[in-house]
């Protein structure tokens, strides 16, 4: 059994290392609750290189348009092909916004169409328990970006297994903070995130 | 005076007796109560209370028992019962419908005294009520005097009743006289555990017995002891801080608690002008106005200036006015207001003229006190104060001036290229290597970028990006050739040659420059997250042992707390030590939390007056701790999930 390293997909368009912490919180968060044994440290992965392969699971957020080159999408295809998971995170809370409409185009011509994952999905219950469905964002409930709370997340799916999961709800803001700064939160916002790690690899 | 006005007559006296009996058999009651309810509840229980409804139940029963004369005919039946003779001529001559027999009935009832049975009946019923009173007055004296005894022999200390006996300081009153100037009354307290009056008050004590022995300090000051009359006088000032007040006689000693309240100096605040300013000259009117308040009176009130003049070291001089005096004959409140012409100040260039208010209050002890306002300032400007900021620019960063001097070179290397036919060729010769040398120079520039300072002056190699350094290199060796080009140049043809590798090393170093002015974003954090720490199986292991609180840091706080504790303690075992104690404890406390000296004067009232000290004592306490905060559990660690 390997290590889970957390990689954060770089790419070519746009600012793939908008939220450079949640990486390191989320890290903490698996070794906080998990047995599962996690590298301390994050790796950043070029989409279009060979090395996404090595990892489980890829994380990708930003705010600007998200385009991928020729490369990038056959490699993500075949990230996908092999069990690869990828999960993609609207750093702009907003579904009118240019990452939400640049990214579903792009996703669903990379790797399928979305559908509204169920609350009753294994995603919501392979660790902590969240019968209602992804949790809400303080972004959400403040009203920033499309001041809409998003009940569902999407998903590409094969069969019942996520393939490609994606956010509106802006963990990337909600998630990125130090880890040290954790202990001063009342309730820890990141289990969720716990969630989809373990989901990757466990599916 | 008919049968009729007769029986009236009758009915208000036994009215009287009714009355009366009532009230002495409920002041019998309530006295009674009050002696047994000592005995029983002591000295914490609601005697008072309980013994006055006593009394007012007795005396309400009393009176609904002798009702019956509110009734004309049963006043007429009771004289009947007790006259025979009558044989109910007065029952009958009260009835109207014998109106034609009054004469006769009036007869009857003239030859009967009505007035010595009336007489008879209630004079042994009042004087039983009275007895009965008398007797519950002699219980309510003797009943704590004779319980009293117990409580001596625990005491260190006498008692405050035992001492009423045999101490001349047990029975004490204070006149208080405040100054003159404060037009306050004289005022008397008895029996006093705390005296508050304004500081310079003049304060007597007289207390009963000879002055002989009875000695008093205020703090550590002697107090002289005269006699007075019967009794014996200590008169002494009050002071400006809290002291106490100890009254000796022998071993009998009482405190008393001296609580000065200071004259404040009058408050002032200055309205006009509101701020500061810098004129190129004063001239025009200036309005100055202000507001005084004085807790006692106010005297008098003026405005202050100061002027000053003199722009240099040496020329400076002031001068002080007073303008605008106001007697504000020793109101609380007043205004002041009063203008200025800036011009008859002759103020120039560099002067000042500071302002500020001044009130001083009716103080004739220790003042008068004089409260001033904030100073505002006006100052004339000098010529050099409206120098402009003079700013030098930076200059350009090193890879712009390369780029620039470069490009400099370029155009003037055309220039020579365009007037070299027209030119001498010494003169061709001479301005191309004058290019020459200036590239040379610049090749020196772009050497020092490329391999950082003269090590000797402390620099070394910079570390520069393998693609910057390329380029860099490129433009040294572009530099050298051009730089040999134009040393060599005499023809036109030669100058052309050169411009060739000036061309490309401005190229070269305009990437540079344009590739340095992109913004980089700061780069990505790395974090270590250290699993093992957060898994609490890191190297680090926690102590275990027995781990010893620190102590408070407020000991002052936790002092008087133990304080009071202990007098709570010492009020059940001996109320006349507590007194005292809580007296002195008040007056060390009266400064820092003043609430809690309210109460604890309120405590040491409440034991002299054989009541209950633990509420003021709790209030006190509540005081000096501050209220309790609640404090609520740990919050759930459920994260959204659980």
């Amino acid at each position: 059994m390997t290590q889970f390293v957390f990689a954060t997909g770089q790419y070519e368009s746009g600012d793939w290392d908008a939220a450079p912490l949640v990486p390191a919180n989320l890290i903490d968060s698996v070794a906080r609750y998990t047995s599962l044994d996690v590298a301390p440290v994050g790796a950043v992965v070029p989409l279009a290189s060979d090395d996404v392969s090595e990892y489980p699971l890829i994380y990708l957020t930003g705010h600007l348009p998200f385009r991928l080159t020729d490369a990038e999408r056959a490699s993500v295809r075949r990230f996908i092909e092999r069990g690869g998971m990828l999960f993609v995170d609207d750093h702009n809370h907003d579904v009118g916004g240019i990452f939400h409409t640049t990214a579903i185009e792009e996703l669903t011509r990379t790797a399928g169409p979305f559908v509204d994952v169920p609350t009753t999905h294994r995603l919501y219950s392979c660790c902590f328990r969240f019968p209602d469905g992804p949790p809400t964002t303080s972004h959400e409930l403040n009203g920033w970006g499309d001041n809409l709370v998003h009940p569902h997340l999407q998903a590409v799916m094969h069969g019942d297994a996520i393939q490609v999961l994606y956010s509106s709800k802006d963990y990337s803001s909600e998630w990125g903070y130090h880890p040290e700064s954790k202990r001063f939160n009342s309730v820890d916002n990141t289990k969720f995130g716990v969630n989809i790690i373990v989901y990757a690899l466990t599916r | 005076m008919t049968a009729l006005d007769r029986l009236r007559r009758t009915q208000l006296a036994l009215i009287a007796v009714v009355a009366g009996t009532s009230g002495l058999w409920g002041l019998a009651a309530a006295l009674v109560t009050r002696a047994a309810a000592d005995v029983v509840l002591g000295r914490f229980g609601a005697a008072g209370v309980v013994s006055v409804m006593v009394g007012a139940v007795v005396t309400a029963w009393m009176l609904w028992r002798g009702r019956a004369v509110w009734s004309i005919e049963q006043t007429a039946l009771w004289v009947e019962s007790r006259a025979p003779d009558l044989q109910y001529a007065l029952v009958t001559a009260i009835d109207p419908r014998a109106a034609h027999a009054a004469q006769d009935l009036g007869r009857v009832i003239a030859g009967v005294d009505i007035g010595t049975l009336v007489y008879r009946a209630g004079a042994p019923v009042l004087g039983w009520a009275a007895i009965g009173a008398l007797v519950g007055g002699v219980l309510v004296v003797v009943v704590p005097v004779a319980r009293r005894p117990a409580t001596l022999f625990r005491d260190a200390r006498p008692s405050m009743a035992a001492a009423d006996a045999l101490s001349r300081v047990a029975t004490i009153v204070a006149r208080v006289f405040p100054p003159e100037y404060t037009r306050q009354s004289p005022r008397e307290i008895r029996e006093p555990s705390i005296i508050t009056s304004i500081v310079g008050s003049t304060i007597d004590i007289v207390g009963r017995g000879a002055s002989d022995g009875v000695r008093a300090t205020v703090g550590s000051d002697s107090v002289i002891v005269v006699a007075e009359g019967s009794g014996w006088r200590a008169r002494f000032t009050m002071p400006a801080h809290s002291r106490v007040l100890r009254l000796r006689d022998r071993r009998y000693e009482r405190i008393v608690g001296l609580d000065p309240v200071p004259d404040n100096p009058p408050r002032v605040i200055l309205d006009h002008p509101a701020r500061d300013s810098t004129l190129r000259s004063l001239r025009g009117a200036l309005v100055l106005g202000a507001q005084a308040s004085d807790d006692i009176g106010l005297r008098d009130g003026y405005f202050e200036l100061i002027i000053s003049a003199g722009d240099e070291e040496g020329s400076f001089r002031s001068a002080e006015r007073r303008i605008g005096t106001v007697n504000f004959g020793d109101a609380s409140h007043g205004s002041m207001d009063t203008r200025i012409d800036l011009a008859t100040l002759g103020l120039s260039a560099g002067g000042r003229l500071s302002i500020r208010a001044v009130a001083r209050d009716d103080n004739t002890v220790s003042g008068p006190g004089v409260g001033v306002s904030e100073t505002r300032t006006f100052r004339v400007a000098k010529a050099q104060d409206y120098d402009s900021l003079a700013v030098e620019g930076e200059p350009p960063p090193a890879l712009d001036s390369t780029y620039l001097s470069q490009r400099m070179i370029v155009q003037r290397t055309r220039e020579l290229r365009r007037a070299a036919p027209h030119l001498p060729r010494d003169s061709v010769t001479r301005r191309a290597a004058a290019l020459g040398d200036q590239e040379e120079q610049l090749r020196e520039r772009v050497q020092s970028l490329l391999n950082g300072p003269d090590e000797d002056a402390g620099g070394g190699p910079l570390l520069l990006p393998d693609w910057q350094r390329a380029f860099f290199d490129t433009a040294f060796q572009t530099l050298g050739d051009a730089s040999g080009d134009l040393h060599a140049a005499t023809l036109t043809t030669t100058l052309t040659a050169a411009l060739a590798p000036e061309l490309v090393a401005l190229r070269v170093l305009d990437r540079v420059r344009v590739a340095n002015r992109l913004y980089v974003r700061g780069g990505r954090p790395t974090i270590v997250v250290n699993t093992e720490r957060v898994r609490l199986i890191g190297p680090e292991k926690p102590d275990a042992g027995p781990r010893t609180p620190e102590p408070s840091d407020d000991t002052t706080v936790l002092a008087a707390v133990a304080r009071l504790e202990s007098m709570a303690r010492l009020a059940d075992r001996s109320p006349s030590a507590a007194a005292d104690s809580i007296a002195v404890l008040r007056a060390a406390v009266i400064g820092t939390w003043p609430a809690a000296a309210t109460a604890l004067g309120e405590a040491a009232d409440a034991i002299r007056a054989h009541g209950d000290p633990r509420a003021a004592l709790s209030r006190a306490r509540r005081a000096i701790t501050g209220p309790p905060s609640a404090v609520e559990g740990l919050s759930s660690w459920d994260g959204g999930g659980s």
